[in-house]
């Protein structure tokens, strides 16, 4: 405390001092920034401006100089727009976004065969998916830590889940399983991702057939899939994976165990009333339904033991998935119900992997769960009952460690290296940060508005930085200029640092979709490859098979097509003419011969919904078909040189004979 | 995270405040929960209290004699159970102890103890599940929730008694009362002690009057709850008095909201709410007496907040996103640390601030008609500061902030922010001669 009122006094000297030399001056009143009229003093430039030594010291603590780069990268979750977002940490500099369920030009991202490929992945029987809502992603982790190889993220909508690398920050695969047709909890992995985990959302029979919803209790399902994760390859091995079946609740968030919890994951879920709306059919709204009982279930799931009793022939092939049919994992001590605050968000385990940190949205208190004594409970059997699908109950006040009064709205929780806990309070819009250890209300941050989730530096993992918090609040309201009724979303770097009080250092808008959950990782645990190997197959990393060197360029017609085998480099393509008739199927080939690091070109084709992105030594196919004649200029679509103006050339299209 | 406050009572006596008397008074007596047996009934012994309700018809009495009587019991339509104050029907470790199940069934006088002890399936004292019921005159003790009132209509919930288990955390007690798509209902002059909330979801039409909440989280919880009133409660030491949320209508008038002073405390909440009416309550010690999010939230609507009075609370009016719309009125603002705060910066000039009493009002009424003579203009740095950096809170009152403030108004680097005007300031009481009906 004396630090702090040390430092009220060095504002009330610097007011004082600041006010000897201004005192003739106005302060802003309008609450927006002012702007410098030639000012050069700090001082000066603050009351130009209208900020105080606070905001001045928020500058200073996330003020990245031009060309010093961030001790964070964040991974957001892009919400609608189907992507992932990268921001840098302090600065909250963007800097990228990465294509994932969505088709994006910038990347080509579902133009060129190989991105398209990816994308259909994710399509269902009959429909091409080109959106996604994506939730929350899940950095690789190797002993609980994040490793910074691999970034996964689900997709609620669809019930996708990605698989990014972060060798060049590309999707390179969808898995799309049948048994589900929304998702929530997905991703979360495992400390040394042996699996990563995707919970479904809203119930459905999982064997995809029909059946009317008053049938819910019966025949509707949720399931919980870990899907195995193949390191060496970068891929989800769909062979090796399994699901469990557990009780049509809606399960929500998921996290996985570690450290003494290992081998053990926890999912949340709401709706334990097993509500399914009719509001015009004279039930209550699924809403009102599905928020009546006071208390609902976190899952607790023995994933190893599930993983043995998979590799003993004691699952069924639904849809192509090996599942853990439900009384098979309720008599075999796979699932276990542990009674928590209704409605609740986060299921958070704490680094050490004892406290699993669970907050009730409509509850003024965290929950926090003790392993050990669960555990207990599990091998002494001791039981208050079954839900209606036998799955054994834990007693609640049994399997708590205690609860912490926090506020109003506790919903997802994270952690700092000094045994501390922040958790978010969407209905009172702070972050409550708390002792772990003695659970007890250390302080709060105000933040803008209807806070969702939040990030700490490395906060999920077994060794968490701390140092700063990410709040990712809904609907900015009145944060940043009008842009409309659809308001942007508000990213709020929160200094933690301070063990007196947290504070707000910046707001940061998210104007494309509704972010839900990101994670924060050291940026030097991030080995991101500056170029591709000649030839490269950007979402394999092999070498492409249509891959084209400098002098190899050539255009051939066989039989399914005319094929261009062409090269691009500063400042020209080869060739430069392409033309076809009508009617024929053209198969494009390039390959950006370039190995600079800073040689990206485009590939923009007039009329024929075609960009390509290729990055130096990256290969890309395109196949489509000329079917209106006509001229066609094609060009680079990134300013590669001095002359990328002139980087153009032309696809003609010789009318057919009548 | 803030400075403990000295007690209330220190308070009171360092202050010498008269407004305060009315939140010092003791407590209202217990509930008169006493119910006059019946003229004519059945008798029912220990022990015949299931085989008699399973033989009973619609207007059928049943007197409980002093004693234990085994739950758990389901009342029919129609019927109605009496008890002494020594007949008490005992939980036997699952489920709710009394059902009332049908129509017009009536629980009156008798005693509960205990219930099961599952949360996750509300073991509940009493549970009503049928229009008209009746519950009066209830003691209950010892019981994870205490009544339930699921999906009826006309419910009447008076003069019980509820008292939760002090000893066991807050989180890990059921409600004390529960309506559930219940409408059209009165809930009157009980009395609810270390429960944990009155809940009130999705229930509109329903009047709660006279009901004193003292210990708990939530002293009433409205959720998707419209066209309710609340009149003379009295909310003592709850984490919130009364929190509205998604609902419209709401009045809340006559009522003591007294030390809601936990780290969320609040004496009223409202949150994306509007026309909501708060007038002649009493708010003391309440970490934010009124807190205001994002409400009226719809154009059309206004919330009124007039005729309270506010004393020794952290923050009287506590304002975050949505600040037009609402209207200030005719209060009586007297020792708070802060009158208004606004989260987030910003200032509350878009409300409407009239007539109200400050107590650091700084001008004159030369024509002694009981208006200032200069509007009421509050710019605070420390304030404003405070907003946004919650650490100064620490060090309100202190010479450090002060000289902060003093120099905020002498020199621009630090200009203080006007958070609000009000231009009828009033010298006088602002609520005097506004009849109020509080206990």
């Amino acid at each position: 405390m004396s630090t702090a009122r040390a430092r009220v006094g060095a504002i009330a000297l610097l007011a004082l001092a600041a006010g000897a030399a201004y005192a003739a001056c106005g302060g802003r009143q309008d609450g927006t920034s002012g702007t410098p009229t030639g000012g050069t003093s700090v001082a000066q430039l603050m009351q130009e401006r209208g900020l105080s030594e606070a905001d001045v010291q928020a500058a200073l603590k996330t003020y990245t100089p031009s060309g010093r780069k961030d001790e964070y990268l964040m991974f957001g979750s892009g919400g609608h727009s189907g992507q992932v977002v990268v921001v840098g940490i302090p600065s909250m500099r963007i800097l990228k976004y990465i294509a994932v369920f969505t088709p994006e030009p910038w990347q080509g991202y579902g133009f060129d065969e190989q991105t398209r490929r990816v994308l259909e992945q994710g399509d269902r029987p009959g429909e091409d998916i080109r959106w996604g809502d994506t939730h929350h992603p899940a950095l690789s982790e190797t002993a609980g830590d994040y490793d910074g190889e691999y970034l996964f993220i689900g997709d609620k909508a669809n019930a996708r889940l990605a698989v990014i690398s972060l060798k060049d920050f590309v999707t390179r695969q969808m898995v799309a399983p049948s048994i589900l047709r929304s998702d929530h909890g997905a991703a979360f992995v495992t400390p040394n991702t042996e699996y990563v985990m995707e919970t479904s959302q809203y119930p459905a029979p999982i064997d995809g057939s029909y059946a009317d919803v008053t049938e819910y209790n019966d025949k509707y399902r949720g399931a919980v899939i870990f899907w195995k994760f193949d390191r060496k390859r970068g891929l989800i091995d769909q062979t090796q994976s399994f699901a469990l079946e557990v009780p049509p609740y809606m399960q929500d968030l998921a996290d996985a165990g570690k450290k003494g919890s290992h081998g053990w994951a926890f999912v949340n879920s709401f709706n334990t009333e097993r509500s399914y709306g009719g509001n015009m059919e004279s039930r209550p709204p699924l809403e009102s339904g599905a928020s009546q009982n006071d208390m609902d279930y976190m899952h607790m799931i023995n994933w190893k033991r599930a993983a043995e009793l998979v590799s003993q022939g004691k699952a069924e092939e639904v849809q192509g998935m090996k599942v853990l049919r439900l009384p098979v994992a309720a008599a075999e001590g796979v699932l276990f119900m542990v009674p928590e605050p209704k409605s609740p968000h986060g299921v958070d385990v704490a680094p050490d992997g004892e406290s699993i940190a669970v907050g009730g949205k409509l509850d003024t208190h965290a929950t926090v769960y003790s392993f050990t004594q669960m555990k207990k409970l599990i091998d002494a059997k001791s039981f208050t009952g079954k839900d209606p699908y036998g799955v054994p109950i834990l007693p609640f006040k049994e399997s708590i460690r205690g609860q912490v009064d926090l506020g109003l709205g506790p919903l997802h929780t994270q952690f700092d290296g000094q045994g501390n806990a922040y958790t978010s309070l969407f209905l009172e819009t702070k972050v409550a940060r708390w002792s772990l250890k003695d659970l007890k209300l250390i302080d709060k941050v105000s933040t803008h508005y209807n806070i969702g989730h939040l990030a700490v530096a490395e906060g999920d993992t077994v060794s968490p930085d701390g140092k700063y918090l990410v709040a990712m609040n809904k609907w900015a309201l009145d944060r940043f200029a009008e842009v409309g009724p659809l308001l942007p979303q508000n990213f709020q770097l929160v200094d933690i640092t301070q063990p007196s009080a947290m504070s707000v250092l910046y707001d940061m808008p998210i104007p494309l979709g509704e972010p839900h959950y990101a994670q924060i990782i050291k940026a030097d645990k991030v080995k991101a490859m500056q170029i591709y190997a000649p030839g490269t197959d950007a979402v394999t990393h092999e070498k492409a098979a249509n891959v084209v060197t400098g002098g190899s360029e050539r255009i051939e017609r066989k039989p399914d097509g005319v094929h261009v085998y062409m090269t691009v480099v500063r400042s020209h393509f080869t060739p430069d003419t392409l033309r076809v008739k009508q009617g024929e199927t053209v198969h494009l080939h390039i390959t950006n011969v370039e190995q600079a690091y800073d040689a990206t070109h485009g590939f923009g084709l007039a009329s024929y919904n075609i960009n390509l992105s290729l990055e130096p030594g990256e290969h890309a196919d395109v196949t489509f078909v000329a079917d209106r004649p006509g001229v066609y200029p094609m060009y680079c679509t990134e300013f590669c040189s001095a002359l990328h103006l002139e980087m153009a050339g032309y696809f003609l299209v010789e009318p057919a004979a009548k | 995270m803030r400075p403990a406050l000295p007690s209330l009572a220190l308070l009171v006596a360092l202050t010498g405040c008269a407004r305060v008397e009315a939140s010092s008074q003791p407590l209202p007596a217990p509930a008169p929960w006493r119910v006059e047996r019946p003229a004519a009934c059945d008798s029912v012994p220990p022990g015949e209290l299931g085989e008699k309700l399973a033989a009973a018809r619609p207007g059928a009495v049943l007197c409980l004699e002093p004693g234990r009587h085994p739950g758990p019991v389901v009342v029919p339509g129609g019927v109605t159970v009496w008890g002494p104050r020594g007949a008490t029907v005992h939980a036997q470790g699952a489920g709710s102890v009394i059902t009332l199940a049908g129509a017009g069934a009536r629980v009156l006088g008798l005693g509960v103890d205990g219930t099961g002890g599952r949360y996750d399936r509300e073991d509940a004292a009493i549970a009503v599940r049928a229009d008209d019921a009746v519950v009066s005159g209830v003691h209950i003790q010892n019981a994870v929730f205490g009544i339930l009132v699921n999906q009826a209509r006309r419910a009447s919930i008076t003069d019980n008694e509820i008292v939760g288990q002090r000893d066991v955390a807050l989180g890990m007690r059921g409600d004390a009362i529960r309506l559930w798509e219940t409408s059209h209902s009165l809930i009157a002059r009980n009395q609810l002690r270390d429960g944990r909330d009155l809940v009130v979801w999705y229930s509109p039409h329903n009047v709660f009057t006279d009901n004193v909440a003292t210990g708990g989280r939530y002293g009433t919880h409205f959720m998707h709850a419209s066209d309710n009133v609340v009149r003379r409660g009295r909310f003592v030491g709850n984490v919130v008095g009364v929190f509205v949320m998604y609902s419209h209508r709401i009045t809340i008038e006559d009522s003591t909201l007294l030390d809601c002073s936990t780290a969320g405390g609040m004496g009223v909440g409202v949150k994306d709410s509007g026309d909501v009416v708060i007038r002649r309550n009493t708010f003391v010690h309440d970490t934010s007496a009124i807190y205001l999010d994002n409400s009226p939230g719809q154009l059309d609507e206004r919330d009124v907040i007039e005729h309270n009075r506010f004393q020794l609370n952290d923050a009287a009016l506590v304002f975050r996103g949505i600040v037009r719309g609402n209207e200030v009125r005719l209060n009586d603002f007297q020792s708070n640390r802060d009158t208004v705060l606004v989260e987030g910066g910003g200032n509350a000039r878009e409300a409407l601030f009239a007539g109200n009493r400050f107590d650091d009002y700084a001008g004159y009424d030369f024509d002694t008609d009981g208006v200032g003579d200069v509007p009421h203009e509050v710019r605070s740095l420390s304030g404003q500061l405070a907003s946004a950096h919650r650490e100064l809170v620490f060090f309100r009152g202190t010479a450090a902030l002060g000289v902060v403030e003093a120099l905020g108004r002498l020199v621009p680097l630090f200009a203080p922010k006007t958070l609000f005007v009000d231009g009828t300031p009033r010298l006088v009481d602002a609520t005097a001669g506004e009849e109020r009906h509080a206990h």
